[in-house]
């Protein structure tokens, strides 16, 4: 019996069917990385460099400072020796601080003497190192404003002022007196998408 | 209603039926539908992250060929409105032509729609809370899904009497095909404020983008037509009236100069005004910042459509090659124009400025191939049940075998009585 | 089907029969092979029957939430192996979240932006962030002309200001008006939320935003166990799935139980500033008060949350000279990348 042409139809519509099938399961590929291509993956970051902490720890009362090592109060040094006025250039004793705090260059301007354990205020009141914040108030009036009420600085804990939880930090838990001004840093990764190469995404 | 269940049986067998010009075709269309299904399975399976968008490019081609669609969807009023509002006599034959084209466009825009869901399996949740009348993509849902509705009714009754041999109340379709002039240009309009009525995006606000939406459509739809019909004439022995051809010819002539007289307005506002809301039309025409992707394809766009523009309005247009030609170019033309030109650019830059280029992934691509395949199989489907039909060589009182046989060579009857049964639509009000 | 017509015999004859049929298996097989790749679906990552018929999240009763809330822990169990503390605060009566930055003090380090990824359980690969940085030339704030890649060896660029920017929660906002399934709406405390579970991934909301908030799940966010962050809630950090839209919530699932953004706790130069609007002694009350406050794009009118302020202040070094207007060598130096 001869073929009919709708049978060959037929029979070339099967192959090209089968052939299809055989493509797609065994010729496709339908990984992951197969269809999405490389992904952009997220930077790595220290969870230092993005911790909630306060980035300085102030010294609480009474003082303490670690000299050559070792943790001293002020006063295991300064009951001993004088306490003439110093300036940056005769700083001998505190060499790590650097001070860079514009006019006010004199350690007395804000350091009591003789009693090193407290700070003083221009009137010659005395302030406990956890109470600084006064201490700045004096120059930084605008500032000091802003401050008490929150738009200068940072509040840790809530929201509400109203909280137990509602802490605003001191200015020294962010500035270093001696050098108020903040350091440049080394900014975070950016986005990642032009760190990757361009998805592809295609097949193979 | 066992009759009519007949007569679905009896057009789906004859949708396999034709001589291996039709066989080719359908195996063709088929092939390319199925291998888009696969390319959709992997992105089902794998999210979105199958194709080129991005957060910076959030829409792409499938956002692009769905805008392009909605138009060709709209289109068939190009040719309703002659037939039933001026009562032209010509295109009476081919309304319903434009009519399975609107079905088979609209089967493709929720095909596009459908792939750009990064959710597919909750999209029950429309159902549930509909977010209508704040959301223009709920009133675009209904846009279109009222537009099948429609046309899926006026053609379905209309095909379906003549298979019955009756004449067609006017009742059941003439308030009907009214009813789908108006919703036919609401489609495109709902679709246009869609974007439009994004105030973040600058590129998209402005009031002409919904007009243009309308013009390029009434251009691109009976440019598909004329195309369409030159390959029926050639391929079965439907013969295609000459005056339709003209009539279509001077539809698509004067549209596509409205499309390009409003492109140029919209370039002038872009450009002359100078204001920074101009700085995506600067990426699509010009590029920025060394960033010229969409650069070549605009230009192109404009190209093809002034060419054909050009070969319309001169007598080169009067001959078959050069419409085809001209159509062809004005259909391509037209889809970069909306598809690539009018969705990409407009989110480059970024809201934040950035600047991110979106190019297609081949999967994306192939799912695109697919739906565009699966329509035009659909459409190739309708026509192919419709000609007989409405011939008179598929009734409901000749046996059903005689279809599957009559209909095996591709249809040996004349054209007369096609035209005689399109007839009974012409004796209109 | 009818009887078959006498002169069909010949198709139906068994040659007829037997190629047709092959065709239709080879259709059919080509039709189920086309689908194979779903065979890589992962069963744990398809939807129960419970998380498939569960309601949108304001319709859910207490019970309902309570199931809704069990299910994301034995999720998040079976995934990570990580013990979390899934809750559900809500709104609490008149409080409204405001957020303002000062841009005199931001240094542009993007601390935020990456403590923000740890604190939100945000897809790691990808990479998604909510926060961008912006490096600004002075003398514009159009945000076209400004930089979101600079890598530099220190900030602050004395050249440069930064302009962090994340959702804005805004009061009248375009990407809860344009959402076409209502799964993102605005909470009493005017945070625009997104239910994970009801998106369905169409991105318009994405388009909508004049602030690009808005971030989707093109693939399946992954996380690492240990990257886990399990103080989680329904409607901000709990893991997302693949195709849906996420977005800064303002970390609720701590300001809502009183606590800061992450963002704000990571802020080194305490810029970011946070609290509620209709309590008059908050911070962003005084700040809104007696600051130079202003929004971005305030012509796109979505009346946002987020204020931008300035204040007095010499730019640190000195003031950098004033080079006439925005330059535009940050982006020219890129574009020959």
């Amino acid at each position: 019996m001869p073929v009919s042409p709708r049978s060959k139809m037929r029979i070339a519509l099967a192959g090209l069917w089968f052939l299809l099938a055989g493509w797609f399961l065994l010729g496709s590929s339908t990984g992951r990385d197969a269809v999405l291509g490389e992904l952009q993956r997220a930077a790595r970051v220290d969870p230092e460099a993005i911790s909630s902490e306060p980035s300085r720890t102030p010294l609480t009362d009474p003082p303490r400072i670690l000299l050559g090592g070792v943790e001293q109060r002020c006063s295991d040094c300064h009951d001993l020796f004088s306490s003439r006025e110093p300036t940056p250039a005769t700083l001998r004793q505190h060499r790590e601080v650097v001070l860079d705090h514009g006019l006010n260059d004199r350690c007395y301007n804000c350091h009591s003497n003789p009693e090193r354990t407290t700070l003083v205020l221009r009137d010659g009141t005395e302030v406990p190192f956890g109470e600084s914040t006064s201490l700045c108030a004096q120059c930084h009036g605008t500032v000091f404003r802003d401050w008490e009420r929150g738009m200068h600085g940072k509040t840790l804990g809530s929201w509400d002022p109203a909280s137990p939880e509602f802490v605003r930090l001191e200015c020294v838990s962010c500035h270093d007196p001696h050098a108020p001004a903040f350091e440049a840093i080394v900014p975070l990764p950016g986005p990642a998408s032009r760190h990757a190469q361009p998805r592809s995404g295609s097949e193979r | 209603m066992k009759e009519y269940l007949r007569f679905l049986v009896r057009c789906f067998r004859v949708s396999f039926v034709g001589d291996w010009r039709y066989q080719a075709w359908m195996a063709g269309l088929t092939t390319v539908a199925l291998i888009g299904l696969n390319a959709y399975a992997k992105q089902l399976v794998w999210g979105l992250g199958a194709t080129g968008m991005t957060d910076e490019v959030s829409w792409g081609l499938y956002i692009g060929n769905f805008t392009f669609l909605v138009g060709m969807a709209a289109a068939a009023v190009m040719l309703v409105i002659p037939v039933y509002v001026y009562k032209n006599r010509e295109l009476s034959d081919l309304v319903i032509f434009g009519e399975l084209l609107a079905v088979a466009a609209i089967f493709m825009c929720l095909g596009f729609v459908t792939v750009d869901l990064g959710r597919p399996d909750r999209f029950l949740h429309l159902f549930q809370r509909f977010n209508f009348p704040l959301s223009m993509l709920t009133w675009d849902v209904l846009a279109l899904n009222g537009y099948l509705l429609l046309n899926l009714h006026i053609c379905g009754y209309l095909i379906y009497c003549a298979y019955r041999r009756r004449k067609p109340s006017k009742a059941f379709y003439v308030p009907f095909v009214f009813v789908a002039i108006v919703w036919a240009i609401s489609i495109h309009t709902v679709t246009a404020f869609l974007y439009v009525g994004l105030g973040g995006r600058p590129f998209w606000n402005s009031a002409i983008i919904a007009p243009r939406f309308l013009a390029s459509a009434f251009a691109a739809g009976p440019a598909f037509l004329i195309v369409c019909l030159w390959v029926l004439d050639r391929v079965t022995n439907y013969e295609v009236p000459r005056a339709a051809i003209t009539t279509l010819r001077r539809i698509v002539t004067v549209a596509l100069l409205v499309n390009l007289f409003l492109l140029a307005c919209e370039v002038f506002v872009e450009f002359y005004t100078g204001s920074s809301h101009g700085v995506s039309a600067r990426y699509l025409f010009f590029g920025l910042h060394g960033h010229t992707a969409m650069v070549p394809w605009i230009w192109t766009a404009i190209v093809l459509n002034t060419t054909a523009l050009l070969i319309l309005m001169t007598p080169l247009g009067r001959h078959d090659r050069g419409l085809n030609a001209a159509c062809l170019m004005m259909i391509v033309g037209i889809w970069i124009e909306k598809g690539m030109g009018l969705i990409v650019p407009a989110f480059i830059p970024t809201p934040l400025g950035d600047i991110v280029e979106y190019t297609p992934t081949v999967n994306e691509i192939l799912v695109c191939g697919g739906i565009w395949a699966a329509g035009l199989l659909l459409f190739t489907v309708l026509v192919r049940v419709t000609i007989p039909v409405l011939a008179g060589r598929l009734t409901a009182d000749r046996s059903p075998a005689t279809d599957a046989r009559a209909s095996a060579a591709m249809p040996p009857a004349g054209g007369g009585a096609l035209a005689s049964n399109l007839r009974s639509r012409k004796s209109l009000p | 089907m009818s009887s078959p017509p006498p002169d069909d015999q010949q198709a139906l004859s068994r040659r007829g029969f037997l190629t047709g049929s092959a065709a239709a298996v080879g259709g059919a097989s080509a039709f189920a092979a086309a689908l194979s790749p779903l065979r890589e679906l992962d069963p744990q990552d398809l939807p129960s029957i419970e998380s498939f018929f569960q309601k949108h999240y304001r319709e859910m009763d207490a019970q309902e939430r309570e199931q809704a809330l069990a299910r994301i822990r034995e999720k998040v169990a079976r995934r990570y192996e990580v013990e979390a503390e899934v809750s559900d605060p809500q709104a609490r009566d008149g409080v409204e979240f405001v957020y303002a930055l000062n841009v005199s003090r931001c240094i542009g380090c993007r601390k935020c932006a990456h403590a923000c990824v740890v604190e939100n359980n945000q897809s790691r690969e990808p990479e998604l962030q909510y926060i961008r940085v912006l490096e600004m030339p002075r003398g514009t704030l159009d945000v076209e002309k400004s930089d979101h890649h600079y890598e530099r060896d220190e900030v602050p660029d004395p050249g440069h200001f930064y302009l962090p920017v994340q959702c804005h929660q805004c009061e009248d906002p375009p990407c809860v008006r344009v959402c076409p399934v209502e799964a993102t709406w605005q909470e009493p405390d005017g945070i625009t939320v997104i239910d994970y579970d009801w998106c369905i991934g169409c991105r318009y909301c994405e388009a909508a935003c004049p602030y690009w908030a808005r971030r989707f799940n093109y693939s399946k966010p992954e996380l690492a166990s240990e990257d886990v962050n399990p103080d989680m809630a329904y409607l901000s950090n709990r893991p997302r799935p693949v195709g849906v839209v996420e977005k800064c919530t303002f970390c609720l699932h701590r300001t809502r139980e009183g606590r800061m953004p992450a963002c704000l706790e990571a802020c080194p130069v305490g810029a970011r500033k946070f609290g509620n609007v209709l309590d008059p002694e908050s911070e962003v009350s005084w700040i809104l008060r007696t600051k130079r406050v202003f929004v971005l794009k305030e012509d796109v009118g979505t009346l946002p949350r987020f204020f931008y302020y300035f204040d007095e202040r010499y730019p640190r070094g000195g003031a950098a000279p004033f080079d006439g207007g925005p330059g535009r060598e940050g982006k020219g130096e890129e574009e020959s990348e």
